[in-house]
């Protein structure tokens, strides 16, 4: 293969490169009023349950007694 | 198999005893035992073993092996909580007007009372075998790990299919009655529970004004301000529950996770 060619070629890849990464740069623009997520304003209130996959869950049956406060 | 089940009012709070395979006389020996250390513990009688030892001014004193359990308890709960959960705050709870039973309604806050930061327990609390020493000037209240610590030893005590539930302090022994553990209404949702705790802390109960409530934050000596209305945790004693829970809670949202990440199996904040 000549040695021109191969120069074509590798001109041909950066410039492909550079208007590739433009367009996507130029589609995907960061909006500055978008919600944050996960949402931190506002989650003082929120109830957080979790639980380690040692402890079973089983939604659907009647617990016999409750933990609470006393 | 249907388990037997005792529901009786004592420590100021609704206990549950369940059993599978025990029968109802030891359920019912199991609430002699807590109705007998409910009436040595109380803060709310002058004679029981507890008022007379925060009325020993500094002195060294004989104490029963169950007193001596709790207030190294006390003492473990403290260290366990880097100083948050506090025994000695019954000054600040009577200053704060929580000086009879919660039935018989609040006592007068008092606002003359300056409050600070407590010094650390071991610096007000000394327990040897068979004695202890309460620094002069300062009260214990047992209300905080009572429950949890009573909870253990009852399960153990029962038999080896129970579950001892004093007022949301739990323990949960062996595998329940279907065999897959104990139904456990926690967070909205039911667990089932085989060898484990779990115990809830909260501010909203036990409350009588704006801002005044029963849990003490020791830092400020007064009822504590913090985001969270209520912590229910699992864990493996029902006495590093009732720990774990109200650390959580004087901690706040933002660092309860991270607190409760190294030592529970599971928590509910809300």
């Amino acid at each position: 293969m000549p040695a021109w060619s191969l120069k074509v070629i590798a001109c041909l890849l950066t410039g492909l490169a550079t208007v590739g990464s433009a367009l996507y740069v130029g589609g995907h623009l960061k909006n500055p009023a978008a919600p944050l997520r996960p949402p931190v304003v506002g989650a003082s209130s929120a109830i957080v349950l979790h639980l380690e996959p040692q402890v079973q869950v089983n939604p659907g049956q009647p617990p016999l007694t409750f933990t609470s406060v006393s | 198999m249907s388990p037997d089940v005792l529901r009786f009012e004592s420590l100021g709070t609704t206990c549950e005893l369940f059993g599978v395979g025990i029968d109802h006389v030891r359920l019912a020996e199991g609430r002699a035992w807590i109705e007998d250390m409910h009436s040595r513990l109380t803060r709310f009688d002058a004679a029981s073993e507890l008022s007379r030892f925060n009325g020993s001014a500094g002195e060294w004193v004989a104490v029963s092996p169950e007193l001596e359990s709790l207030l190294r308890d006390a003492l473990r709960a403290h260290d366990l909580s880097g100083g948050l959960v506090h025994a000695a705050v019954l000054g600040a709870l009577m200053a704060a007007g929580y000086g009879r039973t919660f039935a018989a309604g609040p006592t007068t806050v008092l606002e003359t009372v300056t409050p600070g930061a407590l010094p650390a327990l071991p610096r007000v609390l000394e327990v040897t075998p068979g004695a202890a020493r309460l620094r002069q000037g300062f009260g214990i209240d047992l209300g905080g790990i009572a429950k949890g610590w009573l909870a253990d030893r009852l399960a153990s005590w029962l038999g080896p299919n129970c579950l001892v539930n004093l007022g949301g302090d739990l323990y949960a022994r062996g595998a329940g009655p279907s065999g897959e553990g104990w139904p456990v209404g926690f967070g909205g949702t039911t667990v089932l529970l085989r060898d484990r705790a779990a115990a809830t802390s909260g501010t909203h109960r036990r409350a009588w004004g704006e801002g005044l409530h029963h849990l003490v934050d020791p830092r400020t000596e007064r009822p504590a301000e913090t985001d969270l209305v209520e912590v229910s945790v699992v864990a493996a004693t029902a006495a590093d529950a009732e720990v774990h829970a109200k650390t959580a809670l004087l901690l706040g949202r933002a660092a309860a996770p991270y607190y409760l990440g190294g030592c529970c199996s599971g928590w509910n904040l809300r």
